[in-house]
C-alpha cells in the first residue's frame, strides 16, 4: 500500500569511489547505499524490502554508508528502519555509519543513535 | 483563547491557594514549632501547585518566586529551619508578590521580584548549602547513576534540574502506540514536551529490532528522562503518556514534601514507582471531595437572579389576576344561581297553573323554559372544582418560585471569612508597625452575605479594623500603667439577626475621648460651638463620621488623613446598613455595621404621589408623620422661601415629591372623585379655617364637611434620613410595605440623581425606587441653616431657662417631671409583654429585648401597691435601650425650674417645684440611668 507520486524515492547504489585532496576518502571497500525522498509511513516497508535485497547482492565489504543527505523527513518507522539496517550490517560482520542532512541528523542525535553507530551530518 | 481560559482558571485557584496561605503563615509564626506538620504541609502544597500550575504557560518570574519559597518551606517541614518574624515577614513578602502577578498575570515579565528573592535568599542560602554538604558526604550522587538504561545521563544536568524544584520522570514511549498511531513523530514529541520541561535522557532500547527484515513493523521503544515542574498528576496529560509509562524518579524528595519523613536509607528502587499504583491514589481521592463544589461565572449567577426576579413579578401579577378573576367568577357565579333559581319558580308556577289550567299552548311553553334552563345550565355553570385546581397549582408555583429565588440568592452568598480572613495580616503588620501587641478575635466567619455586599464590605471593613488598631488600642506600656493586659484585643464578629447581618468591630483601648471630639469637631468646623452644648455623648461619638473629622493626633500612615470614617459611613449606607458606635472612655470602643442579606431584594415603604407609585427602601425611612388637614398651617412653616415642619421641636425641611420631579399638581376631588389641577403655587397655600372664613363656619353650622378639614386633604410626610440629617418628603399616599425586587436603572435614567433603581409591583406596573440621598441633593437641601435656627432656638430656651417638663405618675400619690430632652420616646406597654428573669423585668419591642426598671427600685419614693395592665415606657437617652416603667402621662409644660431643693432630695432628683398646683419631683435622669447602669444587674 505505498504511497505513489510525490513521496517517491529511490535507491542509488555506489561504487567504490576514490577522492583526492585533504578532504574524507572512501576506499574500495566503501558501499553507499542512498535514499531520497521521506522516511516516513509506510513507504519505509516498501523500502525495507528493497534493502534487504540490495543487501543480499552486496559483497562482503567492509563499511556501508547509509546515505540519508537527501532525506527530509524521518518518522519512527524510518528510525527502525535505521536501527535494523545497523543490527543487519551487525550481523554480516560490516561496519555501518550513517550521512544524513541536518534535519534527520538532529532527531538522530537527539534520540543519541549517535552513542550506537557514527552519523554525519551533511554540510 | 482557551489558553488565556485556562489561565484566568490558574489565576483564579491560585488566588484562593493565596489566601489561604497567609492565615496560615501567621499561624505558623505564633505556634512556631508546635505547629502540626499538616499545616505546613498544606501552605507547602498551596505554594507548589502554584508553581506547577504556571510551570504549564512557562510563566518564569512566579515559577522562581513560588519555587524559592517553597525551597524554604520544606525546610521548615524538615525543622531545619525555626520560623522566626524575619521569615514570616520574607515569605509573606513573597506571597504578597504573587498576589502583585496574579493581578497582572500577562506581564509579570515587567514584575521585579529581585526584592523578595533577596529576603528569601539567606533562609534559601542554608538550604543549598547545607544541601550540597550531604552531597560531598554521601556516596557520589547516587540517584543519577543508578538510572537503569541511561548511563550517559549528565549528573550534572540532573542535579540542576532537581534543585530548581523540578520533578525528574522516567518516561518509556512506544514507537507504534504512542507516537505513530497518534499521528506523531519522535521529532514532534520532543517539541511537545520541551514546552513543557527538559529532556534530559533519550535512549532507544536497540533490542527491540533484530534484523532488518521486518525492521519498520517492529515496536520501538524510547526510554527518556525527563525533567518537569508539572506534578505527578499532571505529566500524564503533559506528555501525552499513559500514567503506567511512567516512573517518577525523585519521589524521595517528593515524599518528603507530602509526608514528614521517608528514611533515608530506602534505596532508588523502592522510592521510584509507578505512577498510577501509589501517585495517583491520593490526588484522585481529592479530586472527588473538590466535585462537590463548581466554579460559575458570576454574570450568569446574576443572569439566573434577574430571571428569578422576572419570575417573581410574573407570580404576583398571575396571583392578581387569577385573584381578580376568581372574584369575578364567584360573582357571576351567584348571578347564575339567582337567575336559576327564578327560572325553577318560574317553571314550579307555570306547572301549578298549568295544572289547574291545561292548555298545549302553555305546555309548550313550560318545555320551552325547561330547555332554557338546561341550555343555559350547559352554558354558563362553572365548574368550580377545576377553579380550585387551577388554585392548588398556583399555590405550588407560588412556593417552587420563592423556593427557586432563594436558592438562587443563596448561591451568590458567600461567607464573610472572604473579608475576614485577611485581618489577621493586617493587624499583625500593623501590631508591629506601631509597636502594639494585638490579639485578634473572630467569631461567626460562617455567616453568609451577598457577594456584591462582601465586596464592598472590604474597604470599610478594613478602615476600621485599621483605625481600631491605630487609634484604640494604646501602647503596651500605656495599658500597663491604666491596669489592663499589655495585649490588646480586637474583636472582630459577625452574627445574623432576622434579615440582617451585624458585624462588629470592637476592641479594649482607650475609647473615643469626647472633650477631644467635640474640640475638633469645633475647630474643624464640623459643628458650631453651640450645638456642641447640646449634643449628647452619643451624638458626640457619631461625629467622628462626619465630613472632614479625624480624631489622630497624628496622622499615621496607617489610618487618618480624615475623610475615613465618613466613607466608610457613606459605604455603609450606600449598601444600605448602618453603622453605630459605642464607646466607653477607657474601656474600648464597639462599631457595629448593620447590613441586609441582600442587596437584590429588600424591604421597602410603597407611596404614590400624582397617582404615581415610588419604593423607598424602609433602611433610609426614619417615620411616618400625618399632618391633619386643619393642622397644616400651623404645622408647616416658611423660612427663607423653603417650607419646614415642626417635630418634636426640630425643624425639617420639607420636599414635596411631585414638585421635585416636575409632576403636574392635581388633586382628587372629593366630590366627584375626578383628578383635577392643583392651581395653588405652594401647598401649605390653603385658606385656614379661622373665624372670619364664613364659608367655612357656614359650612359647619350646617354640620357639612369642608374640603379643607377633609381627612383626605391630610399632608403626608415620611420622615428620611440622608446622612445624619433628617428631611420630610411629602407624598399623597403610603400604601404598603413590600419586598422589592430591585432592578437596576437603565442607562438614560442614571443621570438623575433621584432613583437608586426601578422594580415592577405586583399589578404589573414598574415603580421607581427613590434613593433618599439623591431626592436631598436634588432638592438642594440646606441643613446648617436649619440647625442653627433650631439651635438659637434652644439657645433662647436655654437662655429664659425654659424645660420642657414632662408629667407624670408612678401610680402612687407623686407626681413626677423629667425634662423632655432627656428622653428618645415614649411606648405604651401591656404588663403581659414583661418578662421576669430573676427579679429582673425585660420588655421585648421589635426582637429587642430591654430592661425595664421602676423609679421606686433606685429612688427614695413611694412602690405602687397595684399593677395596672397597661403602662407607658419611658425610653431614655442613653447607650442601652432602657425602659422606665410609669403608670400614666399628663403634660408637657414649658417652665422654668424653681426648684425646692431642701425637702425632697438624692442622687437622681433635682429637686420638687409646684406645677399646675402640685407638688412635683423633678428627676435627673442622667443621675438615675448612672444609678441603674452602676447597678450589675442591669448592666
Amino acid at each position: 500500500m505505498a504511497k505513489k507520486g510525490t513521496n517517491s524515492s529511490s535507491i542509488k547504489t555506489t561504487g567504490t569511489k576514490k577522492t583526492t585532496g585533504t578532504k574524507k576518502t572512501y576506499d574500495t571497500k566503501t558501499k553507499k547505499i542512498k535514499i531520497s525522498g521521506s522516511l516516513v509511513g509506510n513507504r519505509v516497508n516498501v523500502l525495507e524490502s528493497e534493502l534487504l535485497e540490495k543487501l543480499k547482492s552486496i559483497k562482503p565489504e567492509k563499511e556501508i554508508i547509509f546515505d540519508l543527505t537527501k532525506v527530509d523527513y524521518i518518522d519512527s518507522r524510518g528510525i527502525s528502519l535505521c536501527i535494523g539496517m545497523y543490527k543487519e550490517c551487525l550481523k554480516k560482520g560490516f561496519d555501518f555509519s550513517i550521512e544524513s542532512s541536518s534535519n534527520v541528523y538532529r532527531i538522530l542525535n537527539q534520540i543519541n543513535l549517535t552513542r550506537v553507530f557514527p552519523i554525519k551530518e551533511a554540510s | 483563547m482557551q489558553d488565556m481560559e485556562l489561565l484566568h482558571d490558574l489565576v483564579q485557584e491560585s488566588r484562593e491557594h493565596l489566601q489561604n496561605i497567609e492565615p496560615d503563615l501567621l499561624e505558623l509564626e505564633q505556634n512556631g514549632e508546635s505547629v502540626s506538620d499538616e499545616l505546613i504541609n498544606r501552605v507547602f502544597r498551596a505554594v507548589h501547585s502554584i508553581k506547577g500550575g504556571f510551570g504549564f504557560f512557562g510563566i518564569e518570574k512566579v515559577i522562581q518566586l513560588a519555587h524559592s519559597m517553597e525551597n524554604i518551606l520544606s525546610r521548615i517541614r524538615d525543622h531545619e529551619l525555626n520560623v522566626t518574624k524575619d521569615l514570616t515577614d520574607a515569605l509573606l513578602k513573597g506571597i504578597d508578590k504573587l498576589q502583585v502577578m496574579m493581578d497582572d498575570i500577562e506581564n509579570t515579565d515587567s514584575i521585579d521580584i529581585g526584592p523578595e528573592l533577596e529576603t528569601l535568599a539567606p533562609f534559601r542560602q542554608q538550604t543549598v548549602s547545607k544541601e550540597s554538604k550531604t552531597d560531598s558526604d554521601g556516596t557520589q550522587k547516587p540517584e543519577e547513576s543508578t538510572i537503569p538504561g541511561h548511563p550517559y545521563l549528565d549528573p550534572d544536568q540532573m542535579e540542576k534540574a532537581r534543585k530548581s524544584g523540578k520533578f525528574i520522570y522516567n518516561i518509556t514511549a512506544e514507537s507504534i502506540k504512542d507516537i505513530e498511531e497518534r499521528d506523531l513523530t519522535p521529532q514532534k514529541i520532543i517539541e511537545n514536551w520541551e514546552k513543557i520541561g527538559e529532556i534530559l535522557d533519550i535512549t532507544v532500547n536497540l533490542d527491540d529490532i533484530e534484523q532488518l527484515s521486518g525492521s519498520s513493523n517492529k515496536n520501538l521503544t524510547f526510554s527518556i528522562v525527563f525533567a518537569s515542574v508539572l506534578e505527578p498528576d499532571l505529566i500524564s496529560t503533559g506528555c501525552e503518556i499513559p500514567d503506567n509509562q511512567i516512573e517518577l524518579l525523585n519521589k524521595k524528595e517528593l515524599s518528603k514534601n507530602d509526608n514528614s519523613k521517608t528514611s533515608d536509607n530506602h534505596n532508588k528502587e523502592q522510592e521510584s514507582s509507578k505512577l498510577n499504583e501509589t501517585e495517583k491514589k491520593p490526588v484522585h481521592s481529592e479530586s472527588h471531595a473538590i466535585d462537590e463544589s463548581l466554579r460559575v461565572r458570576v454574570s450568569l449567577l446574576n443572569n439566573l437572579m434577574n430571571l428569578a426576579g422576572e419570575l417573581v413579578l410574573s407570580r404576583n401579577q398571575l396571583v392578581q389576576l387569577f385573584n381578580k378573576k376568581l372574584s369575578d367568577l364567584l360573582q357571576t357565579d351567584s348571578h347564575f344561581s339567582d337567575f336559576n333559581r327564578t327560572i325553577e319558580q318560574s317553571i314550579t308556577s307555570a306547572s301549578e297553573a298549568i295544572e289547574l289550567n291545561p292548555s298545549s299552548e302553555a305546555n309548550t311553553l313550560l318545555s320551552e323554559l325547561y330547555k332554557i334552563k338546561e341550555s343555559f345550565k350547559n352554558c354558563f355553570s362553572f365548574p368550580m372544582q377545576e377553579i380550585s385546581g387551577i388554585n392548588a397549582s398556583l399555590q405550588s408555583i407560588d412556593t417552587v418560585t420563592s423556593l427557586l429565588q432563594e436558592n438562587i440568592m443563596q448561591t451568590r452568598l458567600q461567607p464573610v471569612s472572604v473579608v475576614f480572613q485577611k485581618f489577621p495580616r493586617v493587624v499583625r503588620d500593623l501590631a508591629h508597625k506601631l509597636g502594639k501587641q494585638i490579639n485578634l478575635e473572630m467569631t461567626g466567619q460562617d455567616v453568609e452575605l451577598d457577594k456584591s455586599i462582601i465586596e464592598l464590605l472590604s474597604d470599610p471593613l478594613t478602615h476600621l479594623v485599621r483605625n481600631s488598631a491605630d487609634h484604640g488600642i494604646e501602647l503596651p506600656q500605656q495599658r500597663t500603667k491604666a491596669g489592663k493586659n499589655p495585649a490588646g484585643k480586637l474583636e472582630l464578629s459577625a452574627s445574623q439577626q432576622g434579615g440582617k447581618v451585624i458585624i462588629k468591630v470592637s476592641d479594649d483601648g482607650k475609647g473615643l475621648d469626647s472633650e477631644k471630639i467635640i474640640e475638633h469637631a469645633v475647630t474643624k468646623g464640623v459643628i458650631s460651638d453651640q450645638s456642641a452644648a447640646n449634643m449628647s455623648i452619643h451624638e458626640i461619638q457619631m461625629l467622628i463620621m462626619a465630613p472632614g473629622f479625624s480624631t489622630a493626633e497624628k496622622i499615621s500612615d496607617v489610618s487618618g488623613r480624615g475623610v475615613g470614617m465618613d466613607v466608610v459611613r457613606a459605604n455603609i449606607e450606600r449598601l444600605g446598613g448602618s453603622i453605630d458606635i459605642e464607646s466607653d472612655p477607657g474601656y474600648g470602643t464597639s462599631i457595629t455595621l448593620t447590613l441586609p442579606l441582600t442587596l437584590a431584594i429588600i424591604p421597602s415603604l410603597i407611596i404614590s404621589t400624582e397617582g404615581r407609585n415610588f419604593a423607598i427602601p424602609q433602611v433610609g425611612v426614619e417615620e411616618l408623620v400625618r399632618i391633619r388637614a386643619f393642622e397644616v398651617t400651623s404645622k408647616i412653616e416658611r423660612i427663607q422661601n423653603a417650607e419646614v415642619m415642626r417635630l418634636r421641636g426640630k425643624l425639617l425641611p420639607l420636599v414635596r415629591l411631585s414638585e421635585l420631579l416636575e409632576l403636574q399638581p392635581t388633586f382628587v376631588h372629593p366630590e366627584t372623585g375626578e383628578r383635577m389641577e392643583d392651581r395653588r403655587a405652594h401647598w401649605s397655600d390653603r385658606r385656614g379655617p379661622d373665624k372670619k372664613d364664613h364659608k367655612l363656619a357656614d359650612n359647619r353650622r350646617k354640620g357639612k364637611e369642608d374640603r379643607r378639614e377633609n381627612v383626605s386633604n391630610a399632608v403626608m410626610v415620611i420622615v428620611l434620613k440622608s446622612g445624619q440629617y433628617l428631611y420630610g418628603l411629602v407624598v399623597d399616599q403610603v400604601l404598603d410595605n413590600e419586598e422589592i425586587v430591585v432592578k437596576p436603572l437603565p442607562e438614560y435614567l442614571k443621570s438623575t440623581q433621584c432613583y437608586t433603581g426601578a422594580t415592577i409591583m405586583g399589578d404589573g406596573k414598574v415603580a421607581m425606587i427613590l434613593d433618599p440621598g439623591g431626592i436631598a441633593q436634588k432638592a438642594d437641601l440646606r441643613f446648617s441653616d436649619l440647625e442653627d435656627d433650631s439651635i438659637n432656638k434652644n439657645q433662647n430656651d436655654l437662655q429664659n431657662d425654659l424645660h420642657e417638663i414632662l408629667l407624670f405618675d408612678t401610680g402612687t400619690q407623686e407626681r413626677f417631671g423629667l425634662d423632655l430632652d432627656s428622653i428618645v420616646r415614649i411606648e405604651t406597654a401591656e404588663s403581659k409583654e414583661v418578662e421576669l428573669v430573676g427579679n429582673r423585668e425585660f420588655l421585648k419591642r421589635d426582637q429587642v429585648t430591654f430592661p425595664l426598671i421602676h423609679i421606686h427600685d433606685f429612688l427614695p419614693v413611694n412602690k405602687p401597691e397595684n399593677k395596672s395592665d397597661t403602662f407607658y415606657v419611658l425610653i431614655p437617652r442613653n447607650r442601652r435601650k432602657i425602659g422606665v416603667a410609669v403608670n400614666q402621662v399628663f403634660d408637657v409644660v414649658h417652665s422654668e425650674y424653681k426648684l425646692q431643693t431642701n425637702e425632697i432630695h438624692g442622687s437622681g432628683i433635682l429637686g420638687s417645684m409646684i406645677i399646675n398646683d402640685r407638688l412635683t419631683i423633678i428627676l435627673d435622669m442622667p443621675a438615675l440611668l448612672g444609678a441603674v447602669n452602676s447597678n450589675a444587674g442591669v448592666h
